[in-house]
């Protein structure tokens, strides 16, 4: 049996008084890509911002490695080896890509691994080397987004956390976002959990897949979702 | 008077004014409020400075880092007991302003309360200035300048180079990617506010050390220290070291031609005129979000 590296159970969270999830229960496998789907307020987002503690959280347990982070601040859990790529490629506008980057390995104690994984970022996202002195506040959209992988990759988390990879970015540089999503596992090894409202895409690269309505699992299943009618209808008919 | 002397008169005020102004500039910029109470901060360092040196007889030096440390103290106290609360229910920057102005009266009504409304001087012998090409400046003032071109050149570079720096301005731009890349943001919350009172302390001592001290010197402060920072462009460093050399200056020069009496009224002309045409500041750049809309 593959080994479990995030679960989530019966996790309530929200802002203030407004509680958004409702008792969800998911997990990802070690070297999985999951993809959590569904309508807008669903709570997509926020199951990734409760994991990293971004948000109010109620009952309910989130188990990383077998610890429960539950109660961790977010610097604390960005060193257990979660990182997160946040929605809507924010990249730090007035710091250089490569202060970016820098800012990226902020946990590490040397110098010299710093600078190593940033050359080796360079090597997995060659665009980013070209423009590694200007300031990120100028580079293209699809370009930013890469910054912000690159950036939270830097400390080689056990699992990446991205919500909405796609948002906003043109269809071809779709595409490349989501190549390099599935490099991200196979090359670097690294388990993935996204957030995306671009299903169709999503299934595609996806092991498994989580459908979240009104801040519950709906479904579950692995990307033959594709192909489970109340799936087609509801968030594929677009596509 | 001659005119040269008027440019160095400037230069001393604009100094003190950048320093004030990168303390309220940091905060704005990294904690985003308008923090009003480096302007007590600068008032307690000046009446510190001067209780350990002249009340206690302690070496000037020695009263000068025990003041600054007392400065920072009483600025990491105010953001534990006043602002983190608040900050923690998710006020808005206006409920912060106003608490912090709060802060600004209860600490100078403190020291008012200590001290009284008499008026201190560290009591300096008096000495004669150096004449140069045309104006006088003291050894005092000498000081004052250098002190602030290195405080000036030091803190740029730990922005620019040192990590602690980066991760301000990563929090700058934005506080909740940068905990969400392990930056641990109450701790850069304090180290704001300490190299912010520090400067303020800095500023506090150095308007002492030049001029009085009062109870009352923190008020024209802050609303010189806020008009530098709005000029510059509020939230970077060389941004308000401009700013203030320009309301420095301009204050100074403007008595060449108005009465002195309209010297502090100068500054508030030149804030409005920024805030009606130039809101953003000298140095206010618009990013690729706002021109692409």
């Amino acid at each position: 049996m593959k080994k479990k590296l995030l679960e989530i159970k019966d996790l309530e969270a929200g802002y203030g008084k407004l509680q958004v999830l409702k008792g969800v229960n998911m997990h990802v496998n070690e070297g999985e890509i999951v993809a959590i789907i569904g309508p807008n307020g669903a709570g997509k987002s926020t199951v990734l911002k409760s994991i990293m503690s971004m948000v109010g959280k109620g009952r309910g347990s989130i188990n990383f490695n077998n610890k429960n982070i539950k109660k961790l601040e977010t610097h604390e859990i960005v060193k257990a080896g979660i990182s997160m790529v946040p929605q809507g490629r924010i990249v730090f506008q007035s710091l250089t890509v490569e202060e970016n980057l820098e800012m990226g390995g902020y946990l590490i104690k040397e110098n010299n691994l710093i600078k190593q994984r940033i050359k080796e970022m360079y090597d997995f996202i060659p665009i980013l080397r070209s423009k590694r002195k200007q300031r990120a506040s100028f580079l293209s959209g699809g370009q930013q987004q890469m910054v912000s992988v690159a950036r939270s990759l830097i400390l080689r988390p056990k699992i990446l956390l991205m919500d909405e990879p796609s948002l906003g970015l043109a269809p071809k540089t779709i595409q490349e976002v989501f190549e390099k999503i599935r490099e991200i596992r196979d090359k670097l090894g690294i388990t993935i959990l996204m957030v995306e409202q671009n299903a169709h895409k999503a299934l595609e690269i996806c092991d498994r897949c989580y459908v979240l309505e009104s801040g519950n699992v709906a479904l579950e299943g692995t990307s033959k979702l594709t192909k489970d009618p109340r799936v087609k209808k509801l968030y594929l008919g677009g596509y | 008077m001659a005119f040269s002397q008027l440019i160095i008169n400037g230069l001393i005020a604009g100094a003190i004014y950048a320093l004030i102004a990168s303390s309220f500039s940091l905060i704005f910029n990294i904690i985003k409020f308008m923090d009003l109470s480096p302007g007590a901060i600068f008032v307690t360092a000046a009446f510190s400075a001067y209780a350990f040196n002249v009340l206690f007889g302690l070496h000037f030096l020695i009263a000068l880092i025990l003041a600054i440390t007392v400065a920072v103290a009483l600025a990491l106290l105010v953001n534990l007991i006043v602002y983190q609360p608040l900050i923690k229910r998710k006020s808005d920057s206006f409920t912060l302003l106003l608490a912090s102005f709060g802060v600004f009266l209860i600490i100078t009504g403190f020291i008012l309360l200590i001290f009284g409304a008499e008026v201190r001087t560290f009591g300096l012998p008096i000495t004669k200035g150096y004449e140069l090409l045309g104006f006088i400046i003291t050894k005092t003032q000498i000081t004052l300048i250098v002190t602030s071109i290195v405080v000036f050149i030091g803190l740029q570079l730990f922005m620019k180079k040192t990590k602690l720096g980066k991760a301000m301005r990563a929090m700058a731009d934005n506080k909740q990617v940068a905990s969400g890349i392990g930056i641990n943001v109450k701790k850069i919350t304090n180290i704001t506010f300490i190299i912010s009172a520090a400067l303020a302390a800095i500023a506090g001592i150095l308007v002492g050390l030049e001029q009085n001290i009062d109870h009352n010197m923190g008020f024209l402060v802050i609303l010189k220290g806020l008009t530098a920072s709005v000029i510059g462009g509020i939230g970077n460093v060389p941004a308000a070291l401009i700013g203030g050399l320009i309301i420095g200056l301009v204050e100074n020069i403007g008595i060449w031609y108005l009465p002195s009496g309209y010297k502090d009224a100068i500054a508030f002309v030149i804030l409005i005129i920024f805030l009606i045409f130039r809101p953003k500041g000298i140095f206010g750049v618009k990013t690729r979000e706002e021109t692409s809309g």
